[in-house]
């Protein structure tokens, strides 16, 4: 088997071509720093770095979302907070009301004094976020949810329809509130015959009974204060548990988020050791490919022979 | 000695030529395609010299090519074979940067859309997170586009790609084709230029590389070269003709084919494999068209997937939502795909119902609403193409009756004006009742009848019967405000009004209303019209003994034109179509005419002998004895034979003389003087409906105006009937909308039964019990499902709305971001997965080119290796050569010089 001229200088000039382009791969690669330098190298291992990116800006996605959740929760908790004072001297007043008799002036100054605060506690049921949304409508968040009829009394115009998020894969997060959940209503009428009585009907009757100095009235009304006043604790303990849900579970995510984004940098960063490793033996091959080359090229027959 | 120098010259010249020989190769060392040449050496022949021979020195016979057949033709096919990887190579990886690269791929613009919904989920009310999401919207279209246009662009390249191909195998099939007609010059392969066939062999290497070829050679070294397996077709050289090869595109399906011959007869070779032509064609038909169509599918699956959603979602002007994304007319899903919203206020979060609970509600159920479209079984809708829309008898459909109630027809929600008329016979009853059982139209059921109605197919399971607003239609106890009437109906209609010079069309005027009857019946029950029976636009008539003379009805009618604004004609007119008369020279045939009423008396006619010359004297003969018999006869315009009483009589015809006969009631027409007034002939008290069917009136069932909800016909009694109906059609209505634009509470008078109320005209809509023990109990209405998380007490309230004020809910988008994890492509795949899953096989065939590539790359160079182990040129066999060649000349320069010498020494001699 005898190799022709040109098959042999054809060769080896194809082995130094080949270990050229495979130190040039290797030196684009240290340079950005990346395992691929194109997908269609590894396919799989593309699309798996693909897939571990949409992953990652999910769950930044997610840590966006919780933030606003969370905002939205701490103006309701500082709300409830504040409501939660005033009815506390309503009830004061109520209690007041009925362990001493007053005098009509006096309770005159009293009716007013608790007039305020019903003011205050209609203000406050119509708060709203910075966004300019009313906190405690439901879903009907572009109008104010408390608001007078034609008679004078307060009405609520809200709804009940729940707002939430899906934070996690088996958890929701409740993000709004219905006024009639946090400014709850009171049963009048006793086991038979029960009547529902709207929060601020409530108030009024009881401005209304120190008014007259109806003594049974008011004996009722400093009961159902105490209703109302419960009603806004228990709504204040559900905001405080979902606060404590959100913070949970950002916590979680972070975690997660840290977890893929170090997967993500397994397949897609450049391992620099190994790589230069590489690069050294891809150099010498190089080399040595190449003074090879010049060293037997250099042998021939007509170099010897004398013609 | 003369053989002496005859045997060095031999020597000398042979080898001069083997050195020229060597030489040559030396020359040729880098030349492509040289084959090694050596000089063949034979022995001259022998001289006999008496009984021995003298050998007579050496020739240089011939130049041999070193050449192996198989060895060259192996060189081919691995050519072919590895040339064929690299368009996949190169191609499907191209595919992949696409599909896998951050900026063009979809993975993260997908992504990124749904996280997006998810923000407006977050804040729903808020224009900016909407305005975010519109931009992603549009930044994911514009991939995708983007995306497919870059893939077709592949499609254009690698296209024309394969029309150069195609072009190099034309040029190459012409080179080889004039090479065979240089080689037909010699019949023997040994006597053909070796330059001449190394170039023959070099172009079907270079064809081999475009496309894989099956060669035959002649004896003397002219090759036929075929694309197909055999020989018999697809020749694109066939010795000295080449056959032009065209590359075909069609565009429809995006397939490329090669066809040979000439323009008028070409066949299309199939099954191209191998060469740069195989490897194209294997890439567009293992990636590019799959992913053309995976691209499409994704695409089509998204749109109409994110369009149903948003469709059913409300934005935040309180309207449905439309489509959010669309396909551009005549492109593809992937190429078209484009985002129809602009203002971010129309983007729908929000769900189209909600249902609220009264704030003072005692009970503390918590109240959800859904929608499911209903699909209510029962008769068939009036927009069947069995009701004619024209109302006129004689587009009627004809229904038997049976005993009790019969569902006929269902006039569907959104229809405007209709009616539905039947004409009744005695004892039948027309009947209107919704869905839930509220009675609006007819006669009062007894128990048992309404039991049954409420059996039929179609009525609400559950409901209840009511007959609160039976009858009531238009007045302040209507049933939803509205207008509706059992009866003769007609209204003031708006037409068109012609110039009478021109004829010319100049506008329009108000026809005041008018109702034209039918023949009337000639005879009654005893008892005729009962007082109160009748009611004429809101007047009860009085009584009528003898409703069988018409004129006497009509003076009855207008008895009460001020109080009904309402004036009745009576005419009486029998047209006979002209073929019904017969044969006016029949002899001996007659016709009896008489008018009813006192004072006439029957007139005979008889056909005098030589027939009736023309329908004109019949009637003039008729009219002769007009006085006795009260029928006056003419002819009208259209040569038909008119028959009247000018005092709207019967008419009854006998004889054999006209084909028809019978007694023949008059007609009644009803006109109102004001153009604003209807005419509405109804029942009162103690008023049956085929008590209008005997006065010619068309009757029926009406509800005016638009219908607030599906309202089922029933016939009752015995019988037969003709069914026909008129309407305007429901164009543009939407069954939510209209749930949406009417509220509705359901009330709990106590925790086993509801009351289902419109807000805003308090009718009852329904009332049906509930089961507070059933934890799944649904109150269904109208395809609006409401659910209660706690048994509700007594006096419990709950209003179902259209959500116009609930633009903080988030239900619509929830449902879009949920998309990204829904199964919406066949297989259980969700949209990424069945993008990751395609990306993945274009890698696959990606990595199996490379391996196949590398693997080919090996086997071809082993070719190249014992190709040119053959006919290789080595420098320094060569230079062995060349020295061994030339001291061989040398030897025999000095063989001629000795013989000189010798011959010179013979000269001395003397």
């Amino acid at each position: 088997m005898k190799i022709s001229t040109a098959y042999f200088y054809d060769r080896a000039t194809r082995n130094i071509s080949d270990a050229q382009l495979r130190l040039s791969t290797t030196q684009a690669k240290l340079a950005s720093g990346k395992q691929l330098a194109a997908p269609s190298e590894a396919p799989d291992q593309a699309l798996g770095i693909e897939r571990l990116r949409a992953a990652v800006q999910h769950q930044d996605a997610l840590t966006g979302q919780l933030r606003s959740v969370q905002a939205r929760l701490g103006a309701e908790e500082t709300t409830l907070v504040s409501t939660n004072r005033l009815l506390i001297s309503l009830k004061e007043l109520s209690i007041a009301a009925v362990n001493d008799p007053f005098n009509s002036d006096n309770r005159t100054a009293m009716a007013r004094e608790m007039t305020v605060l019903r003011d205050e506690l209609l203000t406050l049921a119509n708060t709203r976020d910075d966004r300019g949304q009313y906190l405690f409508a439901g879903s009907a968040v572009g109008e104010p949810p408390y608001a007078a009829d034609a008679e004078g009394r307060i009405d609520y115009r809200g709804d009940q329809t729940e707002a939430w998020l899906r934070s996690g894969d088996q958890r929701i997060v409740r993000f709004n509130r219905a006024g009639n959940d946090v400014f709850v209503r009171v049963l009048r009428g006793g086991e038979d015959n029960p009547v529902g009585v709207p929060f601020f009907d409530v108030i009024d009757d009881a401005i209304a009974a120190v008014e007259a100095g109806d003594s049974g009235a008011m004996s009722r009304s400093m009961g159902e204060i105490d209703q109302l006043l419960r009603g806004n604790e228990l709504a204040l303990v559900q905001t405080g548990a979902d606060q404590k849900t959100v913070e949970n579970q950002t916590i979680r995510i972070e975690d997660n988020t840290l977890l893929l984004r170090g997967l993500q940098s397994d397949l897609e960063d450049l391992d620099y050791a190994e790589a230069i490793i590489r690069m050294n033996q891809e150099m010498n091959a190089l080399q040595a490919a190449m003074t090879s080359f010049g060293k037997v090229s250099q042998l021939t027959l007509f170099n010897v022979i004398d013609v | 000695m003369s053989d002496l120098l005859g045997l060095g010259s031999t020597g000398v010249l042979a080898y001069q030529r083997a050195l020229t020989t060597v030489g040559n190769n030396i020359a040729n060392v880098a030349t492509d395609g040289y084959s090694r040449q050596e000089a063949l050496l034979v022995s001259m022949p022998p001289r006999p010299v008496g009984t021995q021979s003298i050998g007579m020195g050496v020739l240089a016979q011939t130049v041999r090519r070193h050449y192996d057949e198989f060895v060259e033709s192996n060189l081919r096919q691995s050519a072919s074979n590895l040339t064929s990887q690299a368009p996949l190579v190169q191609y499907a990886g191209r595919v992949l940067d696409l599909m896998a690269g951050q900026q063009t791929g979809l993975i993260g613009a997908m992504a990124r859309f749904f996280d997006s919904a998810r923000d407006v989920s977050v804040d729903p009310a808020s224009p900016i997170s909407r305005a975010a999401f519109l931009g992603e919207a549009g930044t994911l279209a514009t991939t995708v586009t983007q995306l497919r246009a870059r893939i077709d662009d592949i499609d254009t390249e690698t296209r024309g790609g394969f029309d150069n191909a195609v072009a190099r195998v034309n040029t190459l099939a012409g080179q080889i084709a004039l090479v065979n007609r240089q080689l037909q010059k010699r019949t023997e392969l040994d006597r053909q230029p070796p330059e001449l066939l190394d170039q023959r062999d070099r172009l079907l290497r270079e064809l081999a590389e475009v496309v894989k070829v099956r060669t035959a050679f002649e004896r003397n070294g002219e090759v036929s070269v075929s694309l197909s397996e055999s020989m018999r077709t697809g020749l694109v050289v066939d010795r000295g003709q080449a056959v032009e090869a065209t590359s075909v595109h069609t565009p429809a399906t995006g397939r490329v084919e090669l066809q040979l011959g000439p323009r008028n007869r070409r066949e299309t070779i199939a099954g191209l494999t191998g060469g740069e032509i195989g490897g194209l064609l294997a890439f567009r038909e293992q990636v590019l068209a799959p992913t053309r169509q995976r691209l499409d599918d994704i695409a089509s699956a998204f749109v109409e997937g994110v369009n149903a959603v948003h469709r059913s979602g409300m934005d935040l002007l309180g309207q449905m939502g439309g489509d959010l994304f669309g396909v551009e007319a005549g492109r593809s899903a992937s190429a078209g795909l484009r985002v129809l919203v602009s203002d971010p206020n129309r983007v729908a979060a929000a769900g189209l119902f909600r249902a609220v609970v009264d704030p003072d509600n005692v009970g503390t159920a918590v109240a959800t609403v859904a929608y499911i479209s209903p699909r209510p079984e029962g008769p068939a809708q009036v927009l069947d193409q069995r009701f004619a829309s024209t109302g006129l008898p004689s587009a009627a459909q004809d229904v038997a009756i049976g005993l009790g109630q019969q569902a006929v027809a269902v006039v569907p929600a959104g229809l405007r004006d209709a009616a539905v008329y039947f004409d009744p016979a005695a004892g039948q009853w027309p009947q209107v009742i919704t869905r839930e059982g509220r009675h609006l139209l007819g006669s009062a059921l007894t128990v048992d009848q309404q039991r049954d109605v409420l059996a039929l197919p179609g009525m609400t399971p559950g409901s209840t019967y009511s007959a609160e607003h039976l009858n009531k239609g238009g007045t302040s106890d209507a049933y939803l405000n509205g207008d509706y009437f059992l009866g003769a109906l007609a209204r003031s209609a708006v037409v068109p009004s012609y110039d009478p010079l021109t004829g010319e069309e100049v506008g329009t005027v108000v026809a005041p209303a008018r109702l034209d009857g039918g023949p009337m019946a000639t005879s009654w029950p005893a008892g005729g019209i009962p007082a109160g029976a009748l009611v004429l636009n809101g007047t009860a008539l009085p009584a009528l003994a003898n409703p069988v003379d018409a004129s006497g009805m009509a003076a009855w009618i207008n008895a009460h034109s001020a109080q009904t604004g309402v004036t009745a004609t009576a005419t009486q007119a029998v047209r006979l179509p002209a073929g019904s008369v017969f044969a006016l020279n029949a002899v001996a045939s007659q016709v009896t005419l008489k008018a009813a009423g006192p004072g006439y008396a029957t007139a005979q006619i008889v056909t005098p002998a030589g027939g009736w010359s023309s329908v004109d004297e019949l009637a003039a003969a008729i009219n002769a004895q007009a006085a006795a018999s009260g029928v006056w006869a003419h002819v009208s315009s259209h040569g038909d034979l008119v028959l009247t009483n000018p005092d709207a009589e019967a008419v009854t015809i006998g004889g054999d003389l006209l084909a028809t006969r019978g007694t023949f009631g008059a007609s009644l027409s009803l006109a109102a003087a004001n153009s604003d007034d209807d005419i509405r002939l109804g029942l009162g008290t103690g008023g049956t409906p085929d008590m209008l069917t005997r006065l010619g009136l068309h009757t029926g069932v009406h509800w005016l105006g638009e219908a607030p909800q599906d309202l089922v016909v029933l016939l009752a009694g015995e019988g037969r009937a003709q069914v026909s109906a008129a309407y305007e059609t429901q164009a543009g209505f939407d069954l939510r909308d209209a749930l949406r634009a009417a509220p509705f509470a359901v009330e709990f008078s106590d925790p086993t039964r509801y009351r289902v109320v419109d807000l805003a005209s308090g009718s009852v809509l329904a009332e049906r019990a509930y089961d507070p023990a059933d934890t799944a109990a649904v109150i269904d209405y109208r395809g609006l499902q409401l659910r209660l998380s706690k048994p509700p007490l007594a006096g419990d309230r709950f209003t179902i709305d259209g959500n116009r004020s609930g633009v903080g809910d988030n239900r619509a988008m929830l449902d879009l971001a949920a998309l990204g994890d829904a199964d919406l492509l066949p297989g259980r795949l969700t949209l990424q997965n069945a993008y990751l899953q395609h990306s993945s096989g274009v890698g696959n065939v990606a990595r199996q080119a490379t391996i196949a590539e590398e693997a080919l790359t090996v086997v071809y160079q082993q070719s190249v290796q014992l190709r040119e182990n053959v006919a290789g040129v080595n420098l320094d066999e060569e230079a062995a050569d060349l020295i061994r060649l030339q001291q061989a000349y040398q030897a025999s320069a000095r063989v001629m010089q000795t013989a000189t010498t010798m011959f010179d020494t013979l000269l001395q001699i003397r």
